[in-house]
């Protein structure tokens, strides 16, 4: 199938399946998934700037259907949301200030990827060691992470000016509840600290920062992992929805592979948003890990594909390997939905 | 309908960038509402008694 803007043939049933794929990880991970749909467009010969652009398009219009998804299901953290994007916004535009300057001198390649391969690595190990760590700790709660005591004293914060005055409002309150994350009262500069570095890294690194606010959610302010997913979905409409506009201005977003690939995004998520209600917070947490550790590998590949022309062949290799994580954790979720759903069946004639 | 876009694009830059965040959110917000209607048909027609929301924080 020919694609006017992007000048390209593809098949359209691998844009089907990505889309599928992509739209699955998002609602199951609340992640925008721009690692995956890049690397996957890019081995179906898409051009890499329409790479990025179209697969900008399509973060944005699966993060809202899973958005609306997980608002349904009582997952979505409005609140927070919103005064996250009090820090993630300005944070995004800081980034694209230094981007200019480590443009300027040539760097930005290199420090991209190098930063990528540290922060995946980091956070996929961390994920993983917390699980190891929580399933040897038989005194831990089902579910709870490792670090909620930090997340205790992150949340019991208290970090002045503890009211600021508005006119016509008068004297405000910086504290907030956030009942549907369960938190008595939080100081709202901690989710717009958290949302400026997210926001940061996510424009440095050119991505939605879903990957990034997903684990600091959870581990950083204790916020129960299905409401981490679909508050962190709700960031990324905005995220993705800046990135699209920036890439459609300049030409550089492919409409009709976007639809298409939306169109196959919106089964996967159903898929990977009512996963969501029946596999265990655990388990989402440990299968997020090992995702995060394949694109770190994958992004490893392809740094190492760029140090001579002998191995350019890894950069192939790179995208087949995330391709393929992709496509088994897919199948993973789907094998865990199903077995889980069987056991609630059997197990509600017993509960009546 | 190929050319028209392609000089539409061309000429009205910032309009065109609006136009494709418009057709995605337009498709999302249409692509979530057959979903759930196709989903609600299926429930009603199985007897619908959907899974009791499990509690998973």
């Amino acid at each position: 199938m020919w694609f006017p803007s992007a000048e390209v043939s593809v098949n359209p049933a691998l844009l089907l399946l990505l889309g599928v794929m992509v739209g699955t990880l998002s609602g199951f991970f609340g992640v925008g998934g721009g690692f995956l749909i890049t690397g996957g467009l890019l081995v179906f010969g898409v051009p890499p700037v329409f790479a990025v652009g179209t697969g900008l398009a399509l973060i944005m219009g699966s993060s809202i259907i899973n958005t609306l998804k997980h608002s349904h299901l009582g997952n979505v953290d409005l609140r927070l949301g919103l005064i996250m994007l009090g820090g993630t916004v300005p944070g995004v535009f800081f980034a694209e200030q230094l981007n200019s300057t480590l443009e300027e001198s040539g760097l930005i390649g290199p420090v991209i990827r190098y930063v990528y391969i540290v922060f995946l690595a980091a956070l996929g190990g961390f994920i993983v060691y917390d699980h190891l760590k929580q399933r040897r700790n038989t005194a831990a709660a089902e579910g709870e992470v490792s670090t909620a005591s930090l997340a205790r004293r992150v949340q019991a914060m208290r970090i002045p000016p503890h009211a600021i005055w508005l006119p016509r409002l008068g004297k405000i309150p910086t504290y907030v509840p956030l009942p549907v994350s369960g938190v008595e009262r939080m100081s709202v500069f901690i989710p717009v600290i958290v949302g400026f570095t997210v926001g940061f890294f996510a424009g440095l690194l050119g991505a939605g920062g879903g990957f990034l606010l997903m684990p600091v959610l959870i581990f950083g302010m204790g916020i129960p992992t299905t409401v981490a997913i679909g508050t962190d979905l709700f960031q990324i409409i905005v995220t993705g929805s800046w990135g699209t506009f920036i890439y459609a201005l300049s030409h550089n977003v492919d409409p009709l592979m976007a639809i298409i690939m939306l169109g196959a995004a919106s089964v996967g998520s159903q898929l990977g948003t009512t996963a969501t209600r029946f596999v265990d917070a655990a388990r989402i947490r440990i299968l997020y890990g090992v995702t995060i550790l394949g694109g770190c590998v994958s992004v490893a590949l392809d740094q190492a594909s760029t140090y001579s022309d002998s191995v350019e062949f890894l950069s192939t290799m790179a995208s087949v390997v995330l391709l393929s994580v992709a496509g088994t954790m897919c199948l993973i979720i789907a094998t865990m939905m199903m077995m889980a759903r069987r056991e609630t069946r059997e197990l509600q004639p017993a509960d009546d | 309908m190929n050319e028209f876009l392609t000089e539409f694009s061309a000429d009205y830059t910032f309009l065109w960038a609006l136009f494709i965040i418009g057709t995605m959110g337009v498709a999302a917000v249409t692509l979530h509402v057959f979903w759930s209607i196709v989903l609600r048909a299926i429930a009603s027609l199985r007897g619908g008694q959907s899974a009791q929301h499990k509690d998973n924080r």
